[in-house]
């Protein structure tokens, strides 16, 4: 079976287990009274929720099935080698988007079908989400390192305090916004039971490994970047760009996802806004594995005429 | 066997290419070597040029629709043609 198949395989097994998550459970009857919302609404919307959510999917596995494909012509080469490690980064946020969502619907529910288990099942969940990112963005961070050794340049200092400062305003802001919930024990559901940790431990096991996470996952989308304005060969960078910018705006959008989930700004916003939010960043990042297909199409060209 | 002279050449036919093609350069132009001309990369010789350039020029026109970039990549190769040899 070709590498392609196998992932449109492993994409359509997603799907099904999904769909049956989705519309075989009975609807969450605090999630109904929220939103003021009958079992018939919620299943429509669910179904709405779940057509786009698939083709997001769609576009995600299509892009680093593409990717993949040309790392793997390349592999022998040092720039096949970092794409190869970014690649296979990619892949993983790929599987962890429909992976996320199906682990979160089956452990709400194993929660609400046993209270007792509520906190710990919202728990689990968080450190699934942790684990698959800390994953992902370890490859793509190596890879990019690789791609930066490539270059005779180093980036320029002052871009690099930039990146650092905005890093720093932003973890600052979540590390402080965590702990203060965890110490105040402020939570209305058990979704939210992560706040209930102690806060050496929401420290060390929630809080150090998102930072180092968003820290790799923006200096990486970075060091491409730099990779691709400074190399040579100007139809080599003109094929790269939709690859760097695709792989950028998959990393900053899964960023700007996990802060919003990390904080758990749901509680806060309307149905509305918060579907409005999450669909824009997935939007984005299907976006952005559209542009890695076209950028590996044409750079396996430059591979293959 | 390998002259000093020819394989000069070769380095030269991928520098000029990697103004264009960057990493890629030097497998691209194994590959239309081989293909083309039928034989090792490092056995270019002068009289290989010209036609190898030919080649080079077609395959560019399908990688890009920039007809300049095209005909610069061709001039610019074409100085190896006309240059002495050493």
């Amino acid at each position: 079976m070709t590498r392609q198949r196998r992932v449109f395989l492993l994409l359509a097994i997603f799907i099904i287990t999904y769909v049956a998550v989705t519309f075989g459970v009975p609807p969450d009857p605090e999630t109904l009274e929220r939103y003021n919302l009958t079992a018939t609404r919620m299943r429509f919307l669910s179904l709405t929720i779940a057509i786009p959510l698939v083709a997001i999917w769609y576009a995600a596995f299509y892009g680093f099935a593409k990717f993949k494909d040309y790392a793997e012509l390349i592999k022998q080469s040092a720039d096949g080698q970092a794409f190869t490690k970014i690649a296979n980064g990619l892949m993983v946020l790929a599987i962890g988007l429909p992976l996320n969502s199906i682990t979160s619907a089956v452990l709400r529910y194993a929660g609400r079908s046993n209270p007792d288990v509520q906190a710990v099942t919202a728990i689990i969940n968080n450190y699934l989400n942790i684990i698959i990112a800390l994953t992902a963005f370890v490859l793509i961070g190596a890879g990019a390192r690789l791609l930066l050794g490539l270059n005779n340049k180093k980036p320029p200092l002052p871009h690099a305090l930039a990146l650092s400062l905005g890093f720093l305003i932003m973890g600052s802001f979540y590390a402080y916004l965590l702990l203060e919930a965890a110490a105040s024990h402020q939570h209305a559901a058990a979704e939210n039971a992560i706040h209930d940790l102690p806060r050496w431990l929401v420290m060390t096991t929630v809080i150090i490994p998102y930072l180092y996470i968003w820290y790799t996952g923006m200096i990486s989308a970075f060091y491409i970047d730099f990779y691709r304005k400074n190399i040579g060969g100007l139809l080599y960078r003109r094929a790269l760009k939709f690859l760097a910018w695709g792989v950028g705006s998959v990393i900053i959008s899964s960023i700007a996802l996990q802060y919003l989930t990390a904080l758990d700004i749901a509680a806060t916003l309307s149905l509305r806004a918060l579907l409005v939010i999450v669909y824009v960043l997935l939007i984005i990042i299907s976006v952005g594995y559209i542009f890695i297909a076209m950028g590996a199409k044409r750079l396996k060209q430059l591979e293959e005429v | 066997m390998m002259t000093q002279r020819e394989t000069s050449l070769y380095q030269k036919v991928v520098a000029v290419t990697a103004d264009y093609l960057g990493p890629v350069s030097g497998r691209f132009i194994d590959r239309q070597i081989e293909t083309h001309l039928g034989k090792p990369p490092e056995e270019l010789t002068k009289r290989d040029l010209v036609t190898l350039i030919d080649w080079l020029k077609m395959v560019m026109a399908i990688l890009t629709e920039d007809h300049k970039t095209v005909d610069d990549f061709t001039k610019d190769l074409m100085i190896l043609v006309n240059s002495p040899a050493k």
